[in-house]
């Protein structure tokens, strides 16, 4: 499956698979399942539920 | 209640989603803006994406926000009328009030010695500045220029925006009248990582630039004249938009003066956002501007215990390909694991310049 990207609803921050959030110990590759619901956006700290996802 | 609320940006819009919500309350929503909901920090990397996914900035076109939000947009409330609670707009309506919502948000703040050359520099204050600069360099691509930009400040917004001009293959110099970048963010051995990498990528920066002018695309320093550039933009910080609360006789220092509980003197008016000061501060980040919108709503509902308390946050610069090195006045390194890392939601820069 090709990997996908993700936009937040709130400010507009991409969290695209390929890349993961290393600075969140995501690492590049991790599937938008297996982030942790603890995790949060980078940019604005809304939780993984506010995200959606967008055509890869 | 009838819940007015001034300003389109991430306040002002999650103020009035939370209020619309329980369909109690007639929530009007009265903005400048045409073109729908996005977050300001997305500006500033705004001009390297591709049409497509510039496109999709705007997250919500005000149609599509919250059922119970009505929207009066491309308009302007000038003026309030506090004994009678209403407000004036720019094309003559006057609505009614139970609460004010202040959110107005911040224009760019540009140095009084460059007011006279305001019609030679741009800013990256809002969605039409970010498209007229997109719209320059795909001009200039297309007669088979590269652009050349001179970036007044480098502050963060100057910074993040710089790297993006860099990032779509257009020659960027920086003009910046501190003798290192982002002096209030970063420690000397930061601002000269920061300074290796922009090297590295092609950026030119100019430091202790005092620049006096810009005309016709060049920029004036007392040395001399540089240019002519593409186009100048001057990001030297951001100034909260006051006037309204203070023509209305409401006390204002560098925002709009609110008590803990984000209310001004007159208890049917409050502040949220980069305009708010509280308590002697400006949030101007996304993550405390959020918290206080969401607060506002749910105190207005009768449900929050106590003031708002400012939620912890660690500005991040958004400089691409750029980590800055840890520092030694950086403190701990924040935890990744809880919700710390913050993105200016003031599209002009940092607070205190």
């Amino acid at each position: 499956m090709p990997f996908r990207t993700f936009t937040c609803q709130v400010c507009g921050h991409v969290y695209d698979e390929a890349a993961g959030d290393p600075a969140a110990g995501i690492a590049p590759g991790t599937r938008w399942e297996d982030v942790p619901e603890s995790w949060s956006c980078p940019d604005c700290g809304v939780k993984k539920s506010d995200f959606q996802m967008v055509a890869a | 209640m009838k819940i007015v609320v001034v300003g389109s940006g991430l306040a002002g819009v999650t103020a009035a989603e939370g209020l619309a919500k329980s369909g109690r309350h007639a929530v009007t929503l009265v903005t400048t803006e045409t073109h729908g909901y996005y977050s300001r920090p997305r500006l500033s990397h705004g001009f390297a994406l591709t049409d497509e996914a510039a496109a999709k900035i705007v997250l919500k076109r005000f149609e599509a926000l919250a059922p119970g939000v009505r929207v009066l947009s491309a308009t302007e409330a000038v003026g309030v009328e506090r004994e009678k609670r209403r407000l004036a707009l720019r094309d003559d309506r006057v609505i009614d009030y139970d609460v004010l919502i202040l959110s107005p948000g911040s224009a760019a703040r540009i140095p009084p010695v460059l007011a006279t050359s305001r019609p030679h520099f741009l800013t990256l204050n809002n969605l039409d500045d970010l498209l007229t600069l997109r719209r320059r360099h795909a001009k200039s691509r297309a007669g088979g220029r590269t652009p050349h930009w001179a970036v007044i400040g480098g502050g963060l917004i100057g910074c993040e925006f710089a790297s993006d001009l860099r990032k779509a293959g257009d020659a960027v110099t920086i003009f910046h009248r501190e003798p290192r970048l982002l002096e209030l963010q970063l420690d000397p051995f930061q601002s000269q990582a920061l300074h290796q990498h922009f090297m590295a990528q092609g950026i030119e920066v100019l430091y202790r630039q005092d620049v006096r002018g810009v005309f016709c695309g060049n920029v004036l320093t007392p040395e001399g004249e540089l240019g002519p550039y593409d186009g100048v933009i001057v990001s030297t910080g951001f100034a909260p938009r006051v006037e309204l609360a203070q023509d209305a006789g409401l006390a204002v220092g560098r925002g709009i003066i609110v008590d803990p509980f984000l209310r001004t003197a007159d208890p049917a008016i409050y502040a949220v956002g980069d305009a708010a000061e509280v308590s002697g501060k400006l949030f101007p980040f996304v993550s405390p501007i959020r918290s206080q919108a969401l607060w506002l709503a749910e105190h207005l509902e009768g449900r929050a215990a106590g003031a708002w308390i400012p939620p912890a946050f660690e500005p991040v610069i958004k400089v691409h390909g750029f980590k800055p090195p840890a520092g030694s006045s950086a403190g701990p390194a924040p935890d990744p694991s809880r919700s710390g890392r913050d993105a200016p939601a003031a599209a002009a820069g940092p607070a205190g310049r």
